[in-house]
């Protein structure tokens, strides 16, 4: 093992009190290079023989389907050369025909300038300019008109995209000689966002048909459970798939450490502390958060620690030109130490760093090997910590730590049929040209959308199809992260700090929250909803906050009904009412107090799981029933992520001993995005292996009466009042064991 | 893939984009403008005003037709009907002197490559005062030979490419080209729309001289329908013209036209001199007013509006009429664009008096 005498001295450290509770090594793998050559365009196949650039059996698979003309999806770790194996194919087709186009999708700006980059690069290897350019927000407006005239490869972001299509026009010469869509990071569209993007594509390729343009697709993503139908379901057409991996990979050795044994010494100075003996060390040091807050707080702390070395915090948000200048830092090894979202979990280039410290589960799989991936890429071993937060997931992990090595990688979901999300991306399409029965075809969309759009009165119904009649661009009415368009401006003395989507400002903008930006906190004065502002003042505030969320649900209608005895589990629509009540301010995971809120609730129809139990049930668990339900509603949230590619937010729910809707005691769990994404129906296909999951959390969990690891959550809007974790793990064993037992 | 049922959802969700379709163009109204130079932002009591003006409107139109307030018919065509109407103003056509468009050709010794400031003014000194005198130079005869030919020909398309090359597109020379161009072969263009980027087209106003009169023409869309007849008909109306007389329609109106005509998949290119009089206006007006809408300078130029709304409110109104289905609101939209239509007239006099005329 490489790093043993670098963690001997670690556990030797006056501050460290036995925190890691496993470690592993995983293997280093020999390549595994490609026989057969390829018809790529002499340039190319010159610059990888002067270059000696052997191609690994993944990279030329990909080249090959591509150069063969189909649609392709790229699935293989990070590191593995994902972007060589659709550039060479894309950079030979777009030199053997001189009027070629390539349009490359990135879902964050970010990354965009780093692949720029690359293929800058690549082209200089090879001999010949293609003119790659970025083309969206932040691109000047004085090389706006040079940039369409003569780029053949643009690289761009769906946000900048689904604004550019209405101005086709201007696009013609890229656009009629499109040949290639290159969308990599494609499992970063999945949910609300995925849905969306995946309806933009299909209004690009019907602008597309006009210009007489039929261009391949190539996806590239971190491992997915799902790449065909993922694949399949975004771009909307079959993809062959390249999933095996023939690049080589170091030794990496994964190291836990479960902060709570020390209960001395806070969560976050116990990562500073830990970053900074790495970066003592040499180790340039890259820590993933879990939040835009603990970043900021993660990278003043452990800055602290360590006058003359820089440690900086980056995530979406900042200012292009300060990203810029941290991934600039990073690369030159100017910065020691960074701390980010999981804005830097993408392809964003900032080298191959030595250690990565995974700052709580990361919410996915998949998210714990991309960004266990940062570390040390190459052949060179890698150093990988895990410290656990107090979350459930996190404790499961830290209590099976196998679990988090060996489980399969989630399954990405997206559902462009979401009737919101169609139908206002089916007003962007009318606005671009007359929307056909054929069209609609293209889109999915049932003749009752159709409809619906005729009576809004936002598209008039004509002889040529269907066309916008609004009076604002229909562009204005869509926000891809979002199914609401509702933004909230976050102000200090007048001058915009950033801006949030209308239900994030309720819970975190709230009159009295404390919002943190660039490690400056901020104390919300006011939130005018009316004018969508919310007021701040700079402050220096020592606490956090964090909103209390009340909710109700009503079952609207059942698409699926399962009988096991007198139990009933059911998959439909719901309505969920929520509202935040009121906020807790803590400090250092201590309430200091708990102060009321009068804020408008947001009511949507979403699809949930219902789970109706047995009145006999309800007399065994006695005056723990309503404690029971409680401890298993937030089980079954806290758990549900580890289903399907979504975090714990996305889920809501509701215990009741009585609902009327199903006249019985009553678990109900339901999607948080109006309509759903799909991720109901993905819980209802698992249930068996969701509960039992659910029920294995609650038994495992040392703690006497309940934690935040197992039944208490943070957000719960009644206080996690009443709770009985015991009576929980029985009704979730009960639950479980029903759907085997035999009728 | 998960099959989403139709709901009660729709109903909630249509009521959502309709009124964050509300919010937006609410905000648009207060947000300052692109081309903010020609657009007024929008007070409080304008507003007012105009929704008084509405009510009235609609109280007197109701159950009325447009075809009881203007003389017009509804042609059917290939692509579906389409209403014109027309009127004959008391006002004056425009007529330009070929004359003085030639005078300024003539005077204009810079419009040779090669001659500069400095060299026209040495050469006028020489007494080579216009491009004839140049006829028998031996260095500058070629290039006359060409631009007198051009003359001749009353070729627009040479003379407009000639003079955007060596001069601003504010100089009075280019406006002054007008004069090359037959009275009624000159036609004025004002178009209303539901927005300022991408939305429908519904009213185009035209106007002309015929028989020594000014006829005022609208092509009104009456449901969204009809964008595309109103579309075809208008590009059969310019077939009869040689250049087009817009204010900022450089920018706007025909740039929007060209936008439509590609939306319904129709020939798009509209390939006309745009004699745009907003860089004329500016360079008249720049020292005595504070901006260069069109409402400053009909003040300037002493034209009362009887009829007005701000042009910000016509997709307000238009949806209205829908709404409604009464025609008042439609009625304060042609009045709007037959006013717009009689100023661009109005000014484009005083400004060829002013700069054309003035700088002879």
């Amino acid at each position: 093992m490489a790093f043993e005498e670098l963690l001997r001295d670690l556990v030797s450290q006056d501050w460290y009190a036995g925190q890691i509770v496993a470690t592993f090594t995983l293997p280093g793998k020999a390549p595994n290079y490609a026989e057969s050559r390829l018809s790529f365009h002499p340039a190319v196949q010159g610059f990888l023989e002067r270059q000696g650039i052997r191609l690994f059996t993944h990279q030329a698979k990909a080249a090959e389907l591509i150069l063969a003309g189909e649609h392709v999806f790229i699935t293989t770790p990070t590191a593995s050369g994902k972007t060589l194996a659709f550039n060479l194919p894309v950079l030979s087709r777009l030199l053997a025909d001189k009027e070629a186009t390539a349009l490359y999708l990135y879902p964050l700006k970010a990354l965009t300038q780093d692949q720029l980059l690359k293929l800058r690069e690549l082209e200089a290897g090879v001999g010949f300019s293609l003119r790659p350019e970025i083309y969206d927000g932040d691109t000047p407006s004085e090389v706006r008109p040079r940039i369409r005239a003569q780029a053949r490869i643009l690289l761009t972001n769906p946000y900048a995209l689904h604004q550019y299509l209405p101005w086709h026009h201007k696009w013609a010469r890229f656009l009629r000689n499109l040949r290639f869509v290159v969308i990599d990071e494609a499992h970063h569209y999945r949910g609300v966002f995925g849905s969306h993007v995946a309806l933009l594509l299909r209004r690009l390729r019907r602008i597309l048909a006009r210009y007489g343009a039929k261009p391949q697709f190539i996806l590239a993503s971190a491992t997915i459970a799902n790449p065909e139908e993922h694949g399949e379901r975004l771009i909307g057409q079959p993809v062959a798939v390249v999933k095996e991996d023939g690049a080589p990979r170091g030794e990496k050795t994964f190291v836990f450490w479960n902060p709570f044994l020390d209960t001395n010494t806070s969560w976050s100075n116990q990562v500073a502390s830990l970053m900074a003996f790495l970066i003592g060390e040499g180790l340039q040091t890259l820590c993933f958060a879990t939040s835009r807050r603990l970043a900021e707080v993660l990278a003043t702390q452990a800055q602290a620690k360590l006058p003359g070395k820089r440690v900086m915090a980056y995530r979406a948000g900042y200012l292009p030109e300060e990203r810029r200048a941290i991934e600039r830092g990073i690369r030159e090894g100017e910065i020691h130490g960074v701390v980010s979202t999981n804005a830097l979990e993408l392809g964003v280039d900032v080298g191959g760093l030595d250690a990565v410290i995974l700052g709580g589960y990361p919410g996915s799989i998949i998210s714990v090997w991309q960004q266990a991936g940062r570390a040390g890429r190459g052949p060179k071993p890698a150093l990988v910590f895990v410290v656990g937060q107090g979350d459930p997931l996190d404790q499961y992990f830290l209590r099976h730590p196998e679990e988090l090595l060996t489980r399969p990688h989630e399954h990405a979901i997206i559902n462009p049929k979401n009737g919101p999300i169609l139908f206002r991306q089916l007003l962007c399409a009318a606005g671009e040209f007359p929307l056909t029965t054929k069209d609609l075809e293209l889109f999915g969309a049932e003749g009752d959308v159709a409809h619906a759009l005729l009576g809004s009165g936002l598209v008039a119904g004509t002889p040529v199809g269907l066309v916008y009649a609004g009076t604002v661009p229909a562009v204005e009415l869509v926000n891809l992260n979002n199914l609401s368009d509702r933004t909230i401006r976050i102000e200090v003395d007048g001058e915009t700090l950033e801006t949030m989507d209308y239900e994030r400002a309720l819970r975190e903008a709230h009159p009295g929250a404390v919002l943190l930006h660039q490690g400056t906190t901020y104390l919300v004065r006011e939130l005018d909803l009316g004018e969508g502002v919310a007021r701040c003042v700079w402050e220096e505030v020592d606490y956090y906050t964090e909103p209390l969320i009340c909710e109700d649900v009503r079952i609207l209608r059942a698409l699926e009904e399962r009988r096991y005895g007198n139990l009933q589990v059911g998959l439909g629509e719901v309505r969920v009412t929520q509202a935040v009540r009121a906020y807790r301010m803590r400090r250092a995971g201590v309430t200091l107090g708990v102060e009321e809120l009068s804020l408008p609730p947001v009511e949507f129809d979403t699809e949930g799981v219902w789970f109706a139990l047995p009145r006999e049930l309800a007399r065994d668990l006695g005056p723990d029933l309503a404690g029971a339900l409680h401890g298993a509603e937030h089980a079954l949230v806290a758990i549900a992520p580890l289903h399907a590619l979504a975090d714990r937010w996305d889920f809501g729910g509701l215990s009741t001993p009585f609902h009327p809707d199903l006249t019985a005691p009553a678990v109900i769990i339901h999607e948080t995005f109006p309509n759903g994404v799909g991720l109901a129906h993905k819980l209802f296909s698992v249930l068996e292996e969701w509960l039992k999951a659910a029920a294995d959390l609650l038994e495992t969990c040392p703690c006497q009466d309940g934690c935040p690891s197992c039944v208490l959550s943070p957000r719960c809007g009644n206080e996690n009042e009443p709770m009985s974790k015991n009576g929980a793990a029985q009704l979730l064993r009960y639950l479980a064991e029903s759907l085997v037992r035999p009728r | 893939m998960i099959h989403k049922m139709p709901g009660r959802g729709w109903e909630e969700l249509v009521r959502r984009v309709q009124e964050e379709t509300a919010r937006r163009y609410r905000e648009n109204l207060l947000r300052p403008r692109p081309f903010h130079s020609v657009w007024a932002p929008l007070t409080v009591s304008a507003y007012e005003e105009a929704h008084q003006l509405k009510n009235t409107l609609l109280q007197e139109c109701a159950g009325r037709s447009l075809l009881d307030f203007y003389s017009g018919e509804v042609h059917t065509t290939e692509y579906g009907p389409v209403l014109s109407l027309w009127e004959t103003p008391p006002i004056k056509p425009f007529i330009p002197e070929r004359e003085v468009g030639e005078a300024w050709i003539m005077q204009t010794l810079r419009l040779l490559h090669g001659i500069g400031k400095a060299t026209e003014a040495r050469l006028k000194l020489s007494g080579y005062v216009t491009l004839r005198d140049l006829l028998f130079h031996p260095r500058w005869a070629w290039q006359v030979e060409r631009i007198l030919e051009a003359v001749e020909r009353r070729d627009l398309h040479t003379l407009n490419h000639l003079v955007a090359r060596w001069f601003p597109v504010s100089h009075p020379i280019a406006l002054a080209l007008l004069g090359f161009v037959k009275p009624e072969e000159i036609v004025f263009l004002d178009i209303e729309t539901l927005g300022l980027y991408t939305e429908a087209v519904i009213l185009i106003g035209l106007a002309y001289p015929q028989n020594g009169v000014l006829l005022v023409k609208h092509l009104v869309v009456r449901e969204i329908a009809e964008e595309l007849p109103v579309l075809v008909a208008l590009l059969k109306e310019l077939q009869r013209a040689k250049a087009l007389v817009t204010y900022n329609g450089r920018a706007f109106d025909v740039n929007f036209i060209q936008a439509r005509l590609r939306y319904y998949d129709l020939p798009h290119k509209i390939d006309l001199p745009n004699f745009d009089l907003l860089p004329f206006t500016r360079r008249c007006f720049r020292e005595s007013l504070p901006n260069c809408r069109l409402e400053t300078v009909e003040k300037a130029i002493s034209v009362e509006r009887t009829i007005n709304i701000p042009s910000a409110l016509v997709p307000e109104f238009y949806m209205e009429y829908l709404r409604e289905k009464n025609v008042g609101p439609l009625v304060a939209i042609i009045e709007h664009n037959r006013q717009d239509l009689l100023s661009l007239v109005l000014i484009l006099r005083k400004l060829w008096e002013e700069l054309v005329m003035r700088g002879l």
